[in-house]
């Protein structure tokens, strides 16, 4: 096919599957806890971080993963003063990131065309830089969630217990967070800074509608979240579209036929 | 007495004070369970009977006093694995919780392996038999928020068993169970207590349930901790007291 013979396009489809395994199993979790908001906040910062990056000369994606884990260890001082009102954390630090965001884009005079790069996803310029710190933080994650898969999976259902059980509940937590800090920060490349949460979100919703255990949930969302990004970006492809908006309007096509199909199942028995 | 020398302690509440802010649970309290007590915690509504639970776990810091869990100061205390917990919830689960019951049973064994250990074939082994103990042998592989409040109270019972623990709280484990559902737990209960000397502490406003089972009770009241003798009521030789007149016993 013609879309492979392009260096940019394998550098993207690579990227992409990456993006579409590391987003959907991270996002399980935090939808499991009702969390579904810190994969917003930390794209905010990261937006401020390619600003910054972009403004300094550095970068881009290396300077979104550190403020992305400024703002995640920010998020967890807060969560600890705020512990009966998580979702003020995570509102704190998104209106921080975004105001610091809105600076330094200011302050980058000239560098619009690349910070929209960013906002929106583009496929055309994952560098070999930027796959290598992919690649990386993509096994980091997975690695991570298999040998933490118990305690993840505990604290999402009980914590209190967990807590009892003996599991470090508050270390998990912290570094549970860092994790989808640098998720977020590698996976804005491809889907965009505004729609990387969805990524986590969507497939994680589409899998809960059907999966008849956890481990079942784990394996669709990932399913679905690697069916839209490839579909995504081939359709993007061919058609000039962009590429995160494609990815997710396709998880959301997946979403809506999933539940579909659940009702026309349900109605025929 | 003769008991306290030969007897080990097993959780000891010294002269505890605590507070919710201003408003005083506990003044002076004491309690001292030994191994192998079958115990139940009774009181009025808001007297302070999941409180007391919670600070004997350390959830909870008194004010004043001290806590000793098999002989160490709560705050030190680490072999968690050695305690289950039933905490006062009904309905946990969420109904679209992706999540079958044997798994949920299963984090909890994994929890106990000690830190990043995995599974292994006899874990499981023992997930299935702490099932069966509870009687959802068939429903393992059903989604936990599917289940009713009472089934899903005794995937948490599955949940503590599993670790095979020495010593039980339970925050009104009968709550929301069928009167057959009842009878099993407390002839599992009892049980356990006989054969493997499990010590319990629970929470019930079952009296006279309660009392032909356990061998102690004490009543929270006016922010003490009472002892009575759960003989005396199964005997039905007290007939006055604020027992009596709080469940309308007799
Ligand atoms: N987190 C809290 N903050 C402030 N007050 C609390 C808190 N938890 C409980 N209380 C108060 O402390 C008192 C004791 O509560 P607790 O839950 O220990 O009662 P209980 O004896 O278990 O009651 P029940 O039989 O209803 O379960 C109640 O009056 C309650 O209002
Ligand atoms: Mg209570």
């Amino acid at each position: 096919m013609e879309i492979f013979e392009y260096h940019f396009m394998q550098r993207a489809l690579t990227a992409g599957i990456i993006v579409g395994i590391i987003c959907p199993i991270i996002g399980i979790f935090l939808v499991l806890r009702r969390l579904s908001l810190i994969g917003d906040t930390l794209s905010h910062i990261s937006l401020a971080g390619v600003a910054a990056g972009l403004t300094a000369g550095f970068n881009a994606t290396i300077t979104a993963m550190l403020f992305a884990l400024g703002g995640s260890l920010g998020i967890e001082y807060l969560r600890r003063h705020y512990s009966k009102y998580a979702e003020l954390a995570t509102a704190i630090t998104m209106s921080s990131g975004m105001g610091l965001a809105v600076i330094l884009i200011s302050l980058g005079r000239g560098n619009t065309a690349s910070v929209l790069c960013y906002l929106f996803g583009s496929i055309a310029s994952v560098t070999k830089m930027d796959l290598f710190i992919m690649a990386a933080v993509g096994l980091i994650v997975v690695v991570s969630i298999i040998v933490l898969y118990w305690p993840l999976f505990f604290i999402a259902f009980d914590e209190e217990g967990a807590r009892i059980a003996g599991i470090p509940v508050n270390k998990i937590n912290l570094y549970f967070t860092v994790l989808t800090a640098i998720t977020v920060a590698v996976s804005m490349r491809i889907v965009g800074i505004l729609l990387v949460s969805s990524l986590m979100i969507i497939p994680a919703a589409t899998s809960m509608q059907i999966a008849k255990s956890f481990k079942a949930s784990v394996y669709i969302s990932v399913a679905a979240a690697l069916l839209s990004v490839v579909s995504g970006l081939v359709l993007s492809f061919y058609f000039s579209l962009a590429p995160g908006g494609t990815i997710i309007m396709f998880s959301l096509f997946i979403l809506l036929l999933v539940i579909s199909f659940k009702k026309l199942f349900a109605a025929q028995k | 007495m003769q008991r306290e020398k030969v007897m080990e302690k097993i959780i000891e509440v010294k002269d505890i004070t605590f507070s919710y802010g201003s408003k005083t649970i506990l003044e002076n309290a004491s309690l001292t369970v030994f191994r192998s007590d079958f115990l139940a915690v009774v009181g009025p509504n808001g007297s302070g009977k999941s409180t007391l639970i919670k600070l004997i776990l350390g959830l909870l810091k008194p004010q004043k006093g001290k806590i000793l869990i098999f002989n160490t100061p709560v705050e030190a205390f680490n072999q968690w694995k050695k305690i289950g917990y039933l905490s006062q919830r009904a309905a946990f689960f969420n109904s679209h919780f992706p999540a079958t019951v044997r798994e949920v049973v299963g984090a909890q064994a994994s929890a106990h392996l000690g830190f990043l250990k995995p599974m292994r074939p006899k874990d499981w082994e023992r997930v299935e038999k702490s099932l069966e103990m509870v009687g959802l042998s068939e429903l393992g592989n059903c989604l936990v928020g599917r289940l009713s409040g009472g089934q899903q109270q005794k995937v948490m019972l599955a949940r503590i068993l599993v670790a095979e623990p020495e010593l039980l709280f339970l925050d009104e484990p009968m709550v929301g169970l069928d009167p057959e559902s009842q009878e099993s737990l407390y002839m599992l209960l009892e049980k356990l207590h006989k054969e493997q000397g499990l010590t319990i502490v629970m929470v019930t406003h079952d009296i006279s349930g309660t009392v032909k089972r356990v061998n102690r009770m004490v009543c929270i009241h006016q922010n003490k901790i009472l002892e009575h003798d759960p003989q005396l009521y199964k005997d039905k030789k007290i007939t006055h007291s604020y027992i009596t007149q709080l469940y309308h016993l007799h």
